[in-house]
């Protein structure tokens, strides 16, 4: 009865309690349910949000370095022009990777034919726009082709997502017009969505020389889009209003899209507490239900308790048997509940055309809770069957 | 020879009012291969005795030895081991597992000494065979009958080679001719040198033993091998 020979009793112990589950399967299923439930809520919710995060760093572009240079706006709430030269100087500051301009075309109207009240242009402006706008703000091409050195001096435009669906394009067959402030103008091509710069997709793009010559624009741009060298995004952005408009480089409004769009998806995932607050529930009543089934089958297993002790078992083995059966349900429905929880958020990624993650750390921490909730709510039956007296649990019937 | 079991002066009252005197002052010395039978009527003390002699219940006052080692100072640890490792118990009730079929039963009997599992298995293959249920190995208890359950029950208690066999009303639940079988099985223990104690009503069982303890109101009111 040296303590060495006693060693092997360890291994006993995990199978005797994978043998109690077996007796029980559909007790073990039915308690463990709670708590695989609560953790693939919470790894579902996990896992969606994060998909839908890296999703949108995606969008973004992982280094956020895209900066807006606006003129702030008028009376009327149009954009006010930049200099002529603003472009070309921020152009020049060192750390900036590429820059583009827009024009915006005050009081222009968009329509598909001029049979349209002007009235009715759905509110889509005209900007005028360089080739260059859809490397700087990584857009693309949802059908037809963009803007080119050739197409910016005649009639043609590009729409942007909004825009198109507003007016009814979905294609750009030959021959495609809409109607610019009285003149037809080809539709060329039509933009995916930008979500850097949600003011593209509500406007019809145009040359900067047609605009200048059919619509007026005088030469002068009102937004310039610009990428720096990811590391030097801020001391660009403090140089820049000062670059754009020496004269008053207090009007001039320096953002950043990135961070505000990052900041709105941050407050979309504030559901994402609710629900793992939920899930938290849901795995607190989980446990509440292991415990419960393991003081039953406690009392239901006296007699095997009695037995047990007559046959050598220590309190320390009873106590442990039992704290293993609910550990173990524990982590059976833990490991359910990931699996499913990943189910969930596969299908909810691949639904929505999004790559599926599922983070680890969620993955960790639900099995570490379920562990956790499966040894709290063990302890109490286990320290019960322990104490209970090998005499009095053999009497039992 | 050193008594496998020495009781001296034990005693056991059970709290009430007035207090239930189960034992009082209770001198006992089995040797091995001793076949002894506690008999008495319901109350006598008779199951008192067997589980404060099997370490199941510590004696209010007195001392009890197993092997000459005192167990009434021992840790619940310490105590437990002695169950595992010196003694063997069988009940009315058979006391096997359902979901765990006969050799997985007989092996639980090692499972607190510290015996890898292989060898368990092996060692209650072998017990199977020696109470004849060779051919019951892979059975659940709900598949054998009365007597077999028994049987498995006795080879549990013994797989582990204890010096001291108690055995609770172990025909109280079979008619006679399974219990005439137990019995025999029983007294076969003992020429091995186990030492075996039944507590019994069972007029059969006491023909069978060798030495008869007759208790009342917790007191040895006879017993014909005597404290030698």
């Amino acid at each position: 009865m040296s303590r060495t020979a006693r060693r092997g009793v360890g291994g006993t112990v995990v199978t005797g309690g994978l043998l109690g589950l077996r007796a029980r399967k559909l007790r073990a299923a039915l308690s463990a349910l709670g708590i695989a439930l609560g953790i693939a809520a919470a790894v579902a919710v996990l896992g969606v949000s994060a998909s839908s995060k890296a999703n949108l760093l995606s969008q973004l572009g992982t280094e956020g370095n895209l900066l807006t240079v606006t003129a702030g706006h008028d009376f009327d709430g149009s954009p006010s022009p930049l200099p002529v030269t603003a472009e070309s100087m921020i152009g020049h500051i060192p750390p900036v990777e590429s820059v583009t301009a827009v024009g915006y075309v005050s009081g222009a109207t968009v329509r598909r034919t001029a049979a349209v009240p002007a009235i009715e242009g759905g509110g889509i402006s005209v900007l005028a726009a360089q080739p260059g706008l859809l490397s700087t703000l990584g857009a693309s091409l949802a059908r037809g082709e963009f803007l080119s050195a050739a197409t910016a001096a005649y009639p043609a435009a590009v729409l942007g997502w909004v825009a198109a669906q507003t007016l009814g394009i979905d294609q750009v067959p030959p021959g495609t017009q809409v109607n610019l402030d009285g003149q037809y103008f080809t539709v060329i091509g039509i933009l995916r969505p930008v979500p850097l710069a949600p003011e593209i997709d509500e406007a019809a793009l145009v040359g900067f020389p047609v605009a200048n010559s059919l619509l007026g624009l005088g030469g002068h741009p009102t937004e310039v889009y610009l990428r720096a060298l990811p590391d030097q995004v801020q001391s660009v952005a403090s140089v820049l209003p000062f670059t754009a408009n020496p004269a008053q480089p207090e009007a001039v409004q320096v953002s950043r899209p990135s961070s505000i769009l990052a900041a709105r998806a941050a407050a979309r995932t504030a559901f994402t507490g609710l629900f793992l607050a939920l899930g938290a529930v849901a795995v607190l009543v989980g446990g509440v239900g292991i415990g419960n089934i393991m003081v039953i089958s406690v009392l239901e297993r006296r007699s095997e308790i009695g037995l047990r002790r007559a046959l050598g078992a220590a309190r320390r083995h009873v106590g442990l048997q039992f704290l293993t059966e609910s550990l173990l349900l524990a982590v059976l429905g833990g490991a359910a509940g990931v699996l499913l929880g990943s189910a969930v958020t596969a299908g909810y990624a691949l639904a929505s055309r999004q790559s599926v993650v599922v983070p680890v750390g969620a993955v960790a921490a639900g099995v570490g809770v379920a562990i956790g909730v499966g040894a709290l709510a063990g302890l109490y039956p286990a320290a019960r069957a322990a104490r209970l007296s090998p005499a009095e649990a053999l009497r039992a019937p | 020879m050193t008594p496998v079991l020495e009781i001296s002066h034990a005693c056991k009252t059970y709290p009430g009012s007035p207090p239930v005197i189960a034992l009082a002052a209770v001198a006992l010395r089995i040797h091995s291969g001793e076949r002894a039978v506690v008999l008495g009527p319901s109350g006598s003390g008779k199951s008192t005795l067997l589980h404060v002699a099997g370490t199941l219940e510590r004696p209010s006052s007195g001392s009890v030895k197993i092997s000459g080692e005192e167990v009434s100072t021992l840790s619940d640890a310490e105590l437990s081991a002695v169950r595992a490792h010196r003694i063997g118990f069988v009940f009315q009730a058979f006391h096997l597992i359902d979901h765990m079929d006969a050799v997985q039963n007989v092996a639980l009997g090692l499972a607190y000494q510290g015996v890898p599992a292989r060898d368990r298995r092996a060692a209650a293959v072998e017990a199977l065979d020696r109470v004849g249920l060779g051919h019951r190995l892979r059975h659940r208890p709900p598949q054998l009958s009365g007597g077999e359950r028994q049987r498995v029950a006795i080879a549990r208690a013994v797989v582990g080679r204890p010096g001291l066999v108690f055995a609770d009303e172990p025909t109280g639940n079979l008619d006679s001719a399974a219990g005439a079988e137990i019995i025999a099985l029983l007294a076969e223990l003992a020429a091995d040198g186990t030492a075996v104690v039944v507590v019994t009503h069972d007029q059969a069982v006491a023909a069978a033993m060798d030495r008869h303890i007759v208790m009342r109101d917790g007191h040895v009111v006879s017993d014909d091998g005597g404290p030698s």
